[in-house]
């Protein structure tokens, strides 16, 4: 039995698993840290690939409805920028009508002059005016007063920059507004000398030295109380119609100017007016000059504008024609804008931006969810796709330490020595087997986990109980706390009992009551035991039967002595004789002994001191059982005794010759003695005698025919030896 | 062998005596015994098959049987006696551990090596003197 303590500590060890290895093993702190590191890098990874494919899809996607947006809006932007042109065009062509008016007749009467443009700009709102501005030298100021008068008119010239009525200059050419039409609301820009303002005369000596139509930046009309961005064109005539090869032969010949006086947001509404409004914002910026000088400038403000990356929607105001360089607010926008397109016009040295930008009401309808959609789709699955990336590796975590410890527990439980049970008090059955145990059982794990523990049990257990009792009590024991180590007889699917040592330990499991049952197939060890008790038994019986036997040689040796010496030696020869062949019998585990090793042991004796060809042994080897070897041995005892003490030993040149042979009787010993003293007659019979015939004949169950010739003693012994294997005999 | 002057018994008390036992010597020592005492030994046998037939063949008054003749149970014999009503003892090396049939079992039972005092008791005990 072991201590009660022991197997506990063994079950202490197997169940927490093995101690970790020396050295070698990353402690699991620095194992759980890189676990973590691992696991954040893979979320973080799926978060990044998540986020670079949503950002990949939304800026796609927008830029796909950016693409729509601007081919939906292309045409759209071109159709405006193209009419504002034709305006522009159209409106220049109703100066440049007015112009071949002069060319065409002699002499332009203000009658006809009115009556002609009236006409002619009747259709375009934008032309606020056509003028004729004279050349009027400082000497011919008079002239051009009278005719004037002569129209009903007096002639103030005035200065723009100062409006109130000045003095006309002494020196330089004057260029009054003579003729302008219509009238209406224009009556205040008559007499108005265009040279007096630095901006209009730029223009006008640009057109009189170039020959072309020049304009002038956009500025404030004395006449217009709106102050409404207008803009003056002017047309030279020179004289006799001639446009002259040269500045100096322009300058000489120039006669006057025809003047488009052209208000710009008119003018832009006047293009956009048979233009549905709701989609597209249409602005006229004023650009520039297409001159060296300004055009720098104007290449530099774009760049400052399309700098802007700001997107705008839609921009106030955008009828106003911004003339204010400095104000780039809501064009800079508009221009930022990835929608807005612009188109350049030129009229009279003057560069003109068009801008065209959608109105909300263009983009709302055409503005598609679907980029944000796959922003919002593409950020959901990004977030559900790192938390199942998360969730999954924790998993594959945890199942790769169940599986990890499924294995260590099977691997353990599977080597065990013992055959392992558990039995489940929840299920009332087993729930696990070990190899072993199947083994033990004849079973298989299935068959053992559907089996109770009375399937597999004898109907008695060994401390007397009947199983369902015995049962009942060890799980009570055992719940309770105590590590039972039981005797139980288990049966095996085959039918046979087998014993064991059971030792039960309840487990700690958190929500079963668990018992593990370790079994120790203890068959082996009750078979040694019984072996053991039988040879005990044997042993006894032996030892008894020997002491009976010495006790009856005493006896009756003493009977027969003559003198205590003599009892001393025969009694001494007899039990040494049966102590050798006890000895070598027990050498050879009471399995037999040959035929002449039965001989040669009883004459080993003799054998000292006399030559050991006095004793001739002849015969086939022949295994005889350990039981008959005592007897055999006696006898042959006897009969050397008395060769020594009265036959061919007893003086020397005496010699023995033993034969023997198988005989239809069983084995035939021939005993011949020669060389001996003269036998006349049978000596006297003493115990010697009668054991050796009583063995003979009682115990090997044979008969002894002794002769005692001249020669020497002879005599024949007949047993019916079994030969050593024929039958159980061989069993001690 | 028997020597009748060595006799301490009256003729009355003497009892012709069987006696199987395989060991050679043990039956002849206690053949001795029972001589010098008075009794008579007309026969031993060393065998089951021989004792059957000593049993049946030869007058007696009493057996003394070794219980384990080479490892043959001597029950038979035993039941033969009891058949003819003769009244037997064992001697036997195995103390107590040989179980005998339980009809056999109240027989007296002396083990190895006997004290012949013991077995002559015995033998008295077992077919007291007719009177």
């Amino acid at each position: 039995m072991q201590s009660p303590l022991k197997p506990e500590n063994n079950d202490r060890l197997s169940e927490s698993g093995w101690p970790p290895p020396p050295g070698r093993r990353a402690p699991p702190v620095w194992n759980e840290a890189r676990e973590r590191v691992r696991a954040f890098l893979l979320v973080g990874l799926a978060v990044l690939l998540g986020l670079s494919l949503t950002a990949a899809s939304y800026l796609t996607l927008q830029q796909n409805e950016m693409l729509r947006l601007r081919h939906d809006f292309k045409s759209l932007a071109e159709e405006r920028i193209g009419s504002v042109e034709k305006a522009m065009s159209h409106y220049l062509q109703r100066v440049l009508a007015t112009h071949a008016l002069f060319d065409a007749s002699e002499f332009v009467t203000r009658s006809e002059f009115e009556r002609f443009v009236t006409t002619l700009i009747e259709r375009s709102p934008g032309v606020r005016a056509i003028e004729w501005i004279p050349r009027v030298p400082p000497s011919e100021l008079e002239t051009y007063r009278d005719r004037a008068r002569r129209d009903g008119f007096e002639l103030r010239i005035k200065s723009v920059l100062d409006p109130s009525p000045a003095g006309p200059r002494e020196t330089e050419d004057l260029y009054p507004v003579f003729y302008i039409a219509p009238q209406a609301s224009n009556e205040a820009a008559f007499g108005l000398d265009l040279g007096s303002d630095p901006i209009r005369l730029e223009a006008l000596k640009r057109a009189r030295d170039t020959g072309e139509p020049a304009a002038t930046i956009p500025l404030d009309l004395v006449q217009d109380e709106e102050k409404a961005k207008s803009v003056l064109i002017f047309v030279p005539y020179y004289e006799g119609g001639w446009r002259g090869d040269d500045v100096a032969s322009r300058r000489q010949h120039l006669a006057g100017f025809v003047l488009g006086v052209f208000r710009m947001p008119d003018l832009l509404a006047d293009a956009t007016a048979n233009l549905d409004r709701n989609n597209a914002n249409v602005a006229l910026l004023f650009e520039g000059d297409l001159l060296a000088g300004t055009l720098q400038e104007t290449t530099d403000r774009k760049e400052t504008i399309y700098a802007r990356n700001r997107r705008v929607r839609h921009i106030e105001h955008v009828e106003n024609v911004k003339t204010d360089k400095n104000d780039t607010g809501p064009t800079s926008a508009a221009l930022a804008s990835p929608l807005t397109r612009v188109g350049k016009v030129a009229m009279g040295g003057r560069l003109w931006t068009v801008v065209c930008t959608p109105t909300q009401q263009f983009l709302s309808p055409r503005e598609s969810v679907l980029p944000l959609a796959a922003l919002i789709v593409g950020l959901v699955l990004t977030a559900l796709g790192a938390g199942f990336a998360y969730t999954t590796l924790r998993g594959a975590k945890v199942r790769d330490e169940l599986k990890q410890s499924e294995q260590r527990y099977r691997t353990l439980v599977d080597h065990a020595p013992e055959g392992v049970l558990l039995l489940s008090t929840h299920k009332g059955g087993f729930v696990d087997a070990n190899e072993n145990a199947c083994r033990m059982f004849g079973r298989t794990r299935e068959e053992l986990i559907d089996c109770s523990l009375e399937d597999i049990s004898t109907e008695f257990q060994p401390n007397g109980l009947p199983t369902t009792a015995a049962i009942t009590q060890a799980i009570e024991s055992t719940l309770a706390g105590n590590t039972s180590v039981l005797m139980w007889d288990f049966v095996h699917s085959a039918g046979n009992q087998f014993p064991c040592e059971v030792r039960l330990v309840r487990l700690p499991a958190s929500q079963d009551i668990l018992i593990r049952g370790s079994i120790t197939d203890i068959s082996e060890r009750v078979r040694s035991e019984e072996r053991q008790a039988l040879m005990m038994r044997e042993l006894d019986h032996r030892v008894k039967n020997n002491l009976a036997t010495v006790l009856s040689l005493t006896e009756q040796s003493a009977m027969d002595a003559s003198s205590a010496g003599e009892l001393r030696e025969t009694l001494a020869g007899r039990i040494r004789a049966l102590a050798r062949l006890h000895g070598n019998l027990a050498q050879r585990q009471w399995t037999g002994m040959d035929l002449s090793e039965v001989f040669e042991l009883t004459f080993a004796p003799y054998n000292k001191g006399h030559d050991i060809d006095r004793v001739e042994m002849t015969g086939p080897a022949y295994m005889i059982p350990a039981d008959t070897c005592s007897a055999l041995c006696m006898v042959v005892h006897e009969l050397a005794t008395n060769a020594v003490k009265y036959g061919a030993l007893s003086q020397p040149g005496g010699t023995i010759e033993i034969e023997w042979r198988l005989g239809a009787d069983g084995v035939e010993i021939d005993w011949l003695e020669s060389g001996g003293p003269m036998l006349n007659e049978a000596p006297k019979t003493g115990y010697g005698t009668r054991l050796t015939t009583g063995l003979v004949e009682h115990e090997l169950h044979g008969r002894i025919e002794r002769e005692y010739a001249p020669s020497g003693f002879r005599c024949r012994i007949v047993v019916p030896l079994r030969p050593l294997g024929s039958d159980a005999s061989a069993s001690v | 062998m028997t020597d009748p002057t060595r006799t301490g018994l009256a003729p009355a008390d003497r009892r012709r005596i069987i006696i199987v036992d395989d060991n050679y010597a043990v039956a002849d020592g206690l053949k001795w015994a029972l001589e010098v005492d008075g009794h008579e030994v007309p026969a031993m046998a060393s065998t089951i098959e021989d004792a059957l037939t000593l049993v049946a063949e030869t007058q007696c008054d009493v057996a003394i049987l070794d219980l384990d003749l080479s490892g043959e149970s001597i029950e038979p014999v035993a039941r033969a006696l009891r058949a003819r009503s003769i009244p037997f003892m064992f001697i036997t090396g195995f103390g107590d551990v040989v179980e005998l049939a339980a009809d056999l079992s109240q027989a007296p039972r002396l083990e190895k090596p006997a004290d012949p005092d013991e077995i002559l008791a015995t033998i008295a005990a077992l077919s007291p003197t007719r009177k």
